[in-house]
């Protein structure tokens, strides 16, 4: 008598809960996710309009905000004679968070630009705000692009994840071939970025040839010009 | 997958994860496809919420079990277990949901003040919209732009609102202290659109400092509905009139500190909503894709240091609360105090922030009576096996040499040891009646086992880890015996029964090796003066960041009616906290360790009713000094036989408590940079193998039943791909 069949586990879809904050805002418990690309604009105004306007004033407001914390830093120094002020230790302390809280505020502008001009649905608006400010223009030296197309060849179950730091505008990935951790599997050779022309943005392509044994498959992505580490690639093939 | 028969999964023990993941794969709509086993040691269910009825049926508890207003999938399931049980009310007390579980508004911390006494401190928060476990409305509240908003809203009743005090019977409940809790829905500005908010914070941000009270009122306000908006508004904007803010009521904080010393709890609460605030802004937390996990490798008091809280805050009753209700000191060490970032705000903002009904659910009766029996019952009814008095000795892979070419490596055997056969071969029957509730004893039934009376006289500790005497050793082989394995005994028992695994796989290495978990001790008094007697006039509590080494007291005078005494008890108390693991590991093998942690517990407790417990109790304290050791009531005291009483401290030989060593029952720990080690009961590295407790990545990491909840729906997704990840509530949150 044949020994029973065993059974396996289903494929799922994803293994992890989804804590980016633009991903969950659901309309409903089941399934029907509202995601938040395409913000809506409560008021009827076109959204670029609104980002334009932000901004500008983001730009406006930093010499009011180093202003805000000198005059803090005054206020404080004026406190500390009074009696019962606080203690100067802390006195200092405090002068010395609102600094820190000052240059980490920085660092978000920043970032936050490079969030901004990365968004294709924010884009007109950030192109609207830099034609109407040169000095903003010329204070954000950063961005890239980073939507990816997969291109994907397998026949089986196959799962994909590229975790990348966008480099500059013209940033193009580069990336060898793809290993598992047991050194008798073959590599992934089969695998390339390349650039779209329609889009001006990269591809990633990928083959899984048919015997390629089962496992979890990464590799190193640089970027093309540096050589630069810039990233992971790792594809996972089911059994 | 085969189809022609049922799919057989064996269930490795009896907790919250392990019931949920049975509840899941035998609901109705499977149509019986899952044939479910239940594999428990000893007799009853529950795991770390195991409870059991002693003498004069009294509940004894591992410890105290309060279920959080956020707990929306443990609420969920049970709800559901009830409506399917059906019970009727006129036959049994606790016919339904409501009847085992009612809100408790109120949470206590204390502070130990300048003058050298422990000040009580009460917060009283009013009831929220809807009761846990109702379906999730629309617009889901997990959204961390969500809880910033909530949170400069509560910032501005804070430092705004006129102070009031809860008024006993208001029905309304809307008058409750300034703490953080309750939703400042009033006051808010009128709806706003994208521009005039725009509009209004340029002109807040052009004024220059936000100097006046009610320049940081308005911008707070601001704050709040462009929080909501997100992600409508770049971030830095934002960011940058929060930051203006927080500056200014920085400065305007320093008033309050110097003037009024009456507020400085004030104080410690908006400075640690600060430093939250400019925190979530400097770690960028709102576009993080790991959410708030993206912290989770700093300790909380650490990372609220790094953006400004002050060392008062960070050493405040708040904040030892905090550490205090998830037992975070390693190694049982109060001097080692230790909770993930991340996770502590996830819980934070959670507790505070979408809790329905009351922010505290006190169970009734035992979480045993309560959750565990309704359970078994119903599973029963949909035909789940349950194998009681077996111990999980090993999980054996198949070989590795035996795996085809790209076959992922699966279960091959499990074997346990049966610790006692049933007689005539059925099955254990674990329920007792107490009061027309079905319960779970303290001991199990000697009567219905093979040779019961020899085993009662021997003093078999079928739960005790130490425990090694059997009557059989059993194994169980795949596709004969089972298709699927759910590993649903707690982290601390895995280096004991994972050796094929743990030999093979570095990942489970590493997570034996960082998810620590730490003994806890427990004890429940019952007592003849109730609490008003003794000195306690504020109403009914669960109270913590009181004294070591039991900094957790509940007032559980609710259960008496529930127990079965001859004279009743006028008041019940239970204490719990951590308990100290030994300086060298190698003892906790030695011979007489379970004894011995029995034994500093019972010498633990009372030493704390001598020295501690009349700060809250001041009538409790015996005008000689020390307790006052009359006041215990001894269930097996006569009392047509005053001759029978024991006197003095060795009355509390007649009390209860526990050394939760063993390693099941030891609680499971968030510390800083472990919760990456966790693995996933979606994880798929073993082809028939998943994990189910709250010692899993199950998206809330805590150690509690919703968490527990969570990844027992997370095991039966991963066995029959329901429910749906989305319906897990909480599951994607940041």
């Amino acid at each position: 008598m044949d020994k029973p069949e065993r059974l396996h586990r289903p494929e799922l879809d994803r293994d992890e809960p989804r804590r980016d904050f633009m991903s969950y805002i659901r309309t409903h418990g089941l399934g029907g996710e509202k995601t938040a690309a395409a913000p809506e604009q409560d008021d009827g105004a076109p959204i670029e309009a609104t980002v334009a306007h932000g901004v500008k004033l983001g730009y406006s407001v930093i010499d009011e905000q180093i202003r805000q914390g000198e005059k803090l830093a005054a206020r404080l120094r004026q406190v500390s004679g009074k009696p019962g002020a606080m203690p100067p230790a802390e006195l200092s302390t405090l002068i010395e968070r609102a600094l820190n809280i000052y240059k980490d505020m920085g660092a978000l502008a920043v970032a936050a630009m490079e969030t901004l001009v990365r968004s294709p649905l924010l884009q007109p608006g950030v192109t609207r705000a830099w034609q109407a400010s040169p000095d903003a223009a010329a204070a954000t030296t950063t961005g890239g692009a980073t939507n990816f197309r997969f291109e994907l060849a397998a026949n089986r179950r196959t799962q994909v994840r590229l975790d990348i730091r966008p480099q500059g505008a013209t940033f193009m990935p580069l990336v060898h071939s793809l290993h598992a951790a047991t050194p008798s599997a073959p590599p992934l050779t089969a695998v390339r970025f390349h650039l779209d022309p329609a889009t001006a943005s990269p591809v990633l392509h990928l083959d899984v040839p048919d015997g390629q044994p089962a496992g979890v498959y990464s590799g190193v992505v640089v970027d093309s010009a540096t050589n630069e580490p810039c990233g992971t690639l790792s594809v996972r093939i089911m059994s | 997958m085969r189809r022609d028969e049922s799919i057989k999964v064996a269930i490795i023990g009896g907790g919250c994860a392990s019931i949920t993941t049975a509840f899941e794969l035998t609901r109705p709509h499977h149509r019986g496809k899952y044939q479910v086993t239940i594999y428990q040691v000893g007799w009853r269910l529950g795991g770390k919420g195991a409870s059991g009825r002693g003498p004069a049926s009294r509940i004894e508890e591992h410890g105290l079990h309060i279920w959080l207003g956020y707990y929306e999938n443990a609420f969920r399931l049970l709800r559901e277990c009830y409506a399917e049980l059906g019970r009727d009310p006129a036959v049994c007390p606790i016919a339904g949901w409501r009847d085992a579980f009612f809100p408790e508004p109120h949470i206590g911390l204390t502070e130990w003040s300048r003058s050298g006494n422990w000040l009580e401190w009460l917060a009283y928060f009013p009831p929220a919209d809807g009761l846990p476990g109702d379906p999730v409305a629309l617009n889901s509240p997990f959204t961390l732009r969500s809880y910033l908003a909530r949170t400069v809203a509560m910032l501005r009743l804070l430092l705004f609102h006129t102070r009031t005090r809860y008024a006993p019977g208001d029905p309304a409940g809307n008058t409750g202290p300034d703490l953080p809790g309750w939703l400042p829905e009033q006051g808010e500005p009128p709806p706003a659109t994208v521009k005039t908010v725009i509009a209004t914070m340029t002109r807040l941000l052009r004024i220059g400092v936000l100097s006046s009270a009610a320049a940081i009122s308005e911008a707070l306000g601001v704050l709040t509905v462009a929080l909501r908006s997100l992600p409508a508004f770049p971030e830095r904007l934002v960011g940058n009139l929060m930051e203006a803010v927080v500056s200014a009521i920085r400065g305007r904080l320093e008033s309050f500190v110097t003037e009024q010393d009456g507020l400085c709890y004030k104080w410690e609460v908006i400075d640690l909503v600060l430093a939250f605030l400019v925190g979530a802004v400097r770690f960028r937390l709102m576009t993080d894709p790991r959410g708030l996990s993206a912290i989770d490798q700093y300790d909380s008091r650490e990372w609220l240091r790094m953006n400004g809280a002050s060392e008062r805050s960070l050493n405040s009753a708040f904040v030892r609360g905090l550490y205090d209700l998830a037992m975070a000191y390693e190694d049982g060490d109060p001097t080692r105090p230790g909770l993930a970032a991340g996770q502590a705000l996830r819980g934070s903002m959670r507790l505070f922030f979408t809790y329905r009904g009351a922010i505290f659910w006190k169970l009734r009766s035992g979480m045993g009576d309560c959750v565990f029996a309704p359970y078994y019952e119903v599973l029963k009814r949909r035909g789940v096996r349950f194998e009681f008095f077996h111990r999980l000795t090993d999980v054996k892979l198949a070989p590795v040499e035996s795996l085809g070419f790209g076959e992922c490596p699966y279960v091959e055997a499990l074997e346990f040891d049966v610790q006692a056969e049933i007689a005539g071969g059925g099955e254990y029957q674990p329920l007792v009646d107490v009061k027309r509730v079905p319960c779970w004893p303290s001991t199990p039934d000697f009567s219905q086992l093979v040779d019961g009376e020899r085993l009662r006289q021997e003093g078999w500790r079928f739960e005790s880890h130490w425990e090694r005497r059997r009557s059989r050793a059993r194994t169980l082989r795949v596709t004969e015996d089972f298709d699927f394995v759910v590993l649903g005994v707690s982290v601390g028992v895995i280096p004991f029964v994972c050796r094929d695994i743990l030999e093979r796989d570095a990942r489970w290495r590493s997570m034996v090796a960082n998810v620590k978990t730490v003994a806890t001790q427990a004890f429940q008094v019952w007592m003849t003066e109730d609490m008003a007697a003794l000195g306690w006039t504020e109403a009914p509590v669960t109270l913590s960041a009181f004294t070591k080494p039991f900094d957790t007291w509940a007032d559980m005078g609710h259960v008496i009616p529930e127990e079965n005494w001859r004279s009743p008890p006028r008041s019940v108390a239970y204490f719990c906290n951590v308990l100290a693991d030994p300086a060298a590991p190698s003892d906790a093998d030695a011979p007489g360790y379970e004894a011995s942690c029995h034994d500093e517990v019972r010498r633990n407790a009372i030493d704390f009713l001598n020295r501690q417990v009349h700060h809250l109790w001041p009538n409790a304290l015996a005008w000689s000094g020390g307790f006052r050791w009359d006041l215990l009531l001894d269930p097996d005291e006569s009392p047509s036989d005053p001759g029978s009483a024991v006197a003095g401290e060795r009355r509390f030989s007649s009390q209860y408590w526990t050394a939760n060593v063993n390693p099941s029952d030891r609680y499971v720990l968030m510390l800083p940079g472990t919760l990456r080690c966790r693995i996933s009961p979606l994880d798929n590295t073993y082809d028939n193998l998943t994990i189910a407790g709250d010692w899993t990545d199950c998206g809330y990491n805590a150690g509690c039943v919703e968490a527990a909840v969570m990844s027992g729906r997370l095991a039966a997704h991963a066995i029959s791909l329901w429910p749906p990840l989305e319906d897990i509530t909480g599951y994607d949150h940041p």
